[in-house]
């Protein structure tokens, strides 16, 4: 093997200009592969950095209304863990947003923190790194004892790294917090996806925020994410079967709230980054690696191509050497592990081009107000993923090349020389290379215009509303402490001084913005509900807005009234709905004048206007039903400022800060971004659509560019082998144009061989994906005819290169040579 | 040595079946030096790359030494082949990425012989064939007499007990020919090496011991 390994070695050493191109080719098809399982790594298969986090599963419920898993109760959960024997302990947290600051005069900052219950961390099996953990003495109940224990990020970023910091107090929304002590590093979160700053007990909750005990007590408010471990050797579908038993006993129990809700237990790597979308991410990022391995198949074709020719310039060798006695087995050993040796090296290089390119790709994702996770884990996954593609490349390059050039022919090859080697079926096997890329390339250059054309659409999809020269700023009231009159006053204030701003020219409030993280939802309860609520309510959005801000958005007033100054506290309860929204509570009738109330047995709420529906929360949602409420009437959490510009909105953030900052300087300011930015970079608008887009186009440019490069050699290396023949056509008196129509032709007839195989597959292919794509089929006739022309003209010039060089020859010259 | 009983290659043609070779019956002695001779097509080299077992499509029965060579597998026919042939081309057939000293090592490294033992060999092949000053040399850096002698000492490098050489100063002029016919009489008296050579020379013919002649795939002078 060392003897075959130095032979590689020296061939390589001797043939530069072939190595670099085999290891070039082979290296941006292992990049473009070990950057997306990067990406598939940190979603799906890291593990929780805790011991057995294989047992970990994700507790969710479903209903009727709201069909995607989704969090539960503070209630549900302690039924849940008091039922469920399948589980060795359970636990429920919650990431939430909150002011962090000291008693040293410098201004509160805005940072995410996880309430937890205080045995999760003890559940998990999770030791501090300095101080101790949330244990059950801090409280599970309302009362509890303020004690936070700091994230390692939160500890080093916020505090420095103090190696005193156990037993200091620090202020979490301006309540003062005992620190007791520092998770381990590896820990981020309850939520692997994020790394949030600190962790407190249920039991603080009511320091934590006003109402803050309600949480714990609600049975309707689903927003607790709840872990649970199985028992050693339980089996998911036992504990699936066991959830389903305690869930019916809770709708049984809690017929009034629980009415079509079932439970939906996930292994929490499944569940990333949220469990409302586990039931599509894992195959769209199935999509996205299947595609990449397309455009490493398409680059191994292409060293298979090179290598056979490369083989055949060699023939003599191998057949001297099966003269002398080499085996047949010898002989593949030899030219395997001159492919792997390429293949290594490739590696290498592909592994540093994936290192230097995923920030680049990172970049592409803008750092919104949540704490994403950025920690890519333990490298050795990726590594070990790297090299096995390289081996996979190695012996899926260089097997098929090795096999047939170690079919030697002693007698006839011995005979008539190295030229006898060079038979009909080689030429078979590398005209299916060059039809095998040719489809892939297709495939690939039809996703990317797919992907393309679906972001075209996306962004011209009508969306309920005017996104353009909007800049929002984000602010958390009730995590300052604000009381209810005090933070009417500013946000009065706010948009008065706002307005005066040169350069704007409207400017108003929500408590949700479109496309946002923080949308709200509820089971809503309409007056004489129509038969088609079967439990009398339905799941909507809403949001809480200042005056004056349908007009602002720009969102179709299609009757009464908007909601204005006239609608305050001291008011009768006031709402404007949405047409999705009449439609299903009070369908074919007048909406105006009804009510409804935003939680069982909860306040009537009058409705006074009704406004076209928009899109509120995803691009591809149906059109979903949605009220608006006067800010004034209930103002609670974080508060958005939209600022409708005259000219460039970006360049009134600076403006608009000072302007917060003025109202009050202790305030922490989040989220300060355009609309389109944010669409941009909204998982639940354009981004992704923008990713695919990207992505796709990457490997459409890349797999056509292999292809081409493929199709060309092909052609070049069968005019070089025909150039005896080709001179004797000639000195017969065939002229330049025969040649070169006869070389085209060649070249043609394997690029449309390829090309309809390539537009079957992408037609099945497109079917199967085709819930990916927005707003149009995969069937798309523009996109499929764009594919094939930009293939078909690449594919000309590549076979047109060599055929012109064909037609140079001197016969003269060629002949005189043999 | 080698017992040849009824031997017949038949290529299957389009056009019909063609016969390379007809029935040959022949006989080779060990330590002698037998010429194949006849015109172009006659099936002279068919013959020698059958008794080099490099084809084995042909019919009827070849003995080397106590050995059928007709009831063994491809397997040991390969074993065979390694311990016991030697094989000289008339197109030198050397590596040209190998230097001589590798060329010399290729054989040895096929019979599974220890990379120590393989430079011993080679280093004693160099000397006695006088090409040590050329250990180092790339094929393309010999002449043609330079490459032919490697060939010949690429050939021997295993001890085999049989040379079968295919027109092996076809491509010398008449000096490096003659060059190499003597160091092939050398080996076979005293070496006691046995040769078969197939030639289109008549003078070359004359350094062997018996001359075998083929027209048309038939024996028609033994």
């Amino acid at each position: 093997m060392l003897h075959d390994l130095r032979l590689a070695l020296r061939q390589l050493a001797r043939s530069p200009g072939y190595a670099a191109v085999v290891v070039l080719t082979l290296a941006f098809g292992i990049a473009v592969n070990t950057n997306i399982f990067g990406f598939v790594s940190t979603f799906f298969l890291q593990r929780m950095p805790v011991p057995d986090a294989d047992r970990v599963v994700l507790v969710t419920q479903r209903s009727e209304s709201w069909p995607t898993p989704h969090a539960i109760s503070f209630p549900d959960f302690q039924d849940y863990r008091e039922r469920l024997r399948s589980m060795e302990s359970m636990l429920a947290y919650q990431p939430m947003p909150a002011h962090l600051g000291t008693d040293d005069g410098r201004a509160a900052q805005r940072a995410w923190i996880e309430v937890a219950t205080p045995g999760a961390f003890t559940a998990l099996a999770i030791a501090p790194q300095l101080g101790r953990v949330l244990v059950p003495a801090d409280g599970e109940a309302a009362g509890g004892a303020p004690v936070i224990v700091l994230s390692h990020r939160g500890w080093q970023q916020r505090f420095g790294g103090d190696p005193a910091i156990v037993g200091r107090t620090i202020r979490v929304n301006n309540r003062p917090f005992t620190v007791v002590g520092v998770a381990p590093e590896r820990f981020t979160g309850f939520s692997p996806f994020l790394a949030v700053h600190g962790f407190v007990p249920t039991g603080a909750l009511d320091t934590l925020r006003a109402n803050g005990s309600g949480m714990l007590e609600w049975r309707n408010a689903p927003m607790w994410r709840v872990l649970g471990k199985l028992r050693p050797g339980t089996t998911l579908a036992a504990a699936r079967a066991e959830a389903d038993i305690a869930t019916a006993q809770l709708v049984r129990e809690h017929a009034s709230t629980h009415q079509g809700v079932s439970a939906a237990i996930i292994p929490e790597h499944r569940a990333r980054p949220d469990p409302m979308v586990a039931d599509f991410l894992p195959l769209l990022a199935l999509f996205f690696l299947g595609q990449v391995a397309l455009v490493l198949l398409i680059a191994c074709a292409n060293v298979a191509n090179l290598m056979i020719a490369r083989a055949a310039a060699r023939q003599k060798e191998f057949t001297v050497r099966a003269a002398l006695g080499a085996s047949r087995g010898r002989l593949v050993r030899q030219m395997l592990v001159e492919s792997l040796v390429l293949a290594a090296v490739a590696g290498v290089v592909g592994w540093l081009l994936s290192t230097w390119t995923a920030p680049l790709l990172s970049a592409l994702v803008q750092q919104g107000d949540l704490p994403v996770n950025q920690d890519p884990g333990p490298a050795w996954p990726i590594n070990l993923f790297t090299a096995a593609v390289s081996l996979v490349a190695g012996i899926g390059s260089g097997l098929l090349p090795a096999l047939r050039a170690s079919r030697v022919d002693l007698v006839s090859q011995l005979k008539e020389g190295p030229g006898a080697g060079i038979g009909r079926s080689r030429h078979r096997l590398r005209d299916m290379f060059v039809v095998n890329q040719v489809m892939f390339s297709l495939v690939v250059l039809v996703f990317a215009g797919l992907f393309t054309r679906s972001l075209q659409r996306a962004r011209s999809v009508d969306i309920g509303f005017r996104s353009e020269r909007l800049l929002l700023a984000s602010f958390d009231l009730t995590l300052q402490r604000y009381g209810d009159e005090p933070a009417r006053q500013f946000c009065a204030a706010l948009l008065e001084r706002v307005r005066a701003l040169p350069g704007v020219e409207d400017a108003s409030l929500t408590s949700s913005t479109p496309f946002d993280y923080s949308i709200g939802m509820r089971d809503v309860f309409p007056e004489n509900p129509p038969p088609s609520l079967r439990y009398g309510s339905t799941n909507v959005g809403c949001a809480a807005v200042a005056p004056g801000f349908e007009h602002m958005l720009g969102l179709q007033a299609l009757a009464g009234r908007p909601l204005d100054a006239t609608d305050t506290a001291t008011t009768r309860p006031v709402a404007v709905i949405n047409a999705a929204f009449a439609e299903r509570c009070w369908p074919g009738q007048d909406a105006l004048g009804r009510r409804f109330q935003p939680w069982r047995d909860g306040p009537w709420i009058e409705v006074v206007g009704v406004v076209a529906t928009a899109k509120y929360m995803m691009l591809s949602e149906a059109p979903r039903p949605f009220y608006y409420t006067p800010l004034a009437q209930g103002l609670e959490g974080p508060v958005n400022l939209l600022v409708r510009t005259t000219g460039d909105p970006a360049v009134l953030a600076a403006p608009v800060r000072s302007t917060l900052a003025a109202l009050d300087p202790n305030l922490p300011v989040y989220n300060v971004r355009t609309m389109e930015e944010m669409m941009a970079n909204s998982l639940f608008a354009f981004l992704p659509l923008r990713m695919g887009a990207l992505l796709s186009s990457i490997q459409g440019v890349l797999g056509l560019g292999l292809a081409v490069l493929g199709l060309y050699s092909v052609v070049a290396f069968g005019v070089a082998q025909r150039s005896r023949e080709i001179g004797i056509r000639m000195a017969l008196g065939a002229s330049a144009g025969s040649v070169l129509r006869e070389v085209l032709r060649e070249g043609l007839r394997l690029t449309l061989v390829g090309t309809v195989a390539g537009l079957l597959f992408s037609i099945v292919l497109g079917i199967v994906l085709s819930k990916f794509l927005f707003g149009m089929s995969a069937l798309d006739p523009l996109v499929l005819c764009a594919g094939v022309a930009v293939l078909l003209g690449v594919a000309a010039v590549a076979c047109f290169v060599p055929a012109r060089r064909a037609t140079r020859t001197d016969p003269a010259v060629v002949l005189r040579a043999e | 040595m080698l017992t040849l009983r009824h031997l017949s290659r038949v290529y299957p043609l389009k056009s019909g079946p063609y016969f390379a070779l007809r029935n040959i019956n022949l006989e080779i002695k060990e330590g002698e030096f037998v010429s194949i001779m006849g015109p172009s097509g006659s099936g002279k080299s068919t013959l020698l790359h059958i008794l080099g077992l490099h084809d084995s499509e042909w019919e009827g029965e070849y003995q080397f030494a106590d050995t059928d060579v007709h009831r063994l597998g491809k397997s040991a026919r390969a074993d065979l082949q390694k311990k016991n042939i030697g094989f000289i081309f008339q197109a030198y057939h050397l590596i040209d990425d190998l230097t001589v000293a590798e060329n010399l090592e290729v054989p040895l490294s096929y019979r599974n012989v220890p990379r120590k033992e393989r430079q011993a060999i080679v280093c004693d092949t160099l000397d006695r064939f006088h090409i040590v000053g050329k250990r180092d040399l790339f094929p393309s850096q010999l002449s043609g007499g330079q490459q032919q002698l490697v060939g010949v000492a690429r050939a021997l490098v295993a001890h085999p007990t049989l040379l079968l050489a295919d027109e092996p100063t076809g491509n010398l002029h008449s000096d490096q020919g003659h060059e190499i016919m003597e160091l092939f009489r050398k080996l076979n008296r005293e070496d006691g090496v046995t040769i078969v050579q197939v030639t289109h020379s008549i003078e070359n013919a004359d350094y062997g011991s018996r001359i075998v002649r083929l027209a048309d795939g038939m024996l028609v002078n033994n």
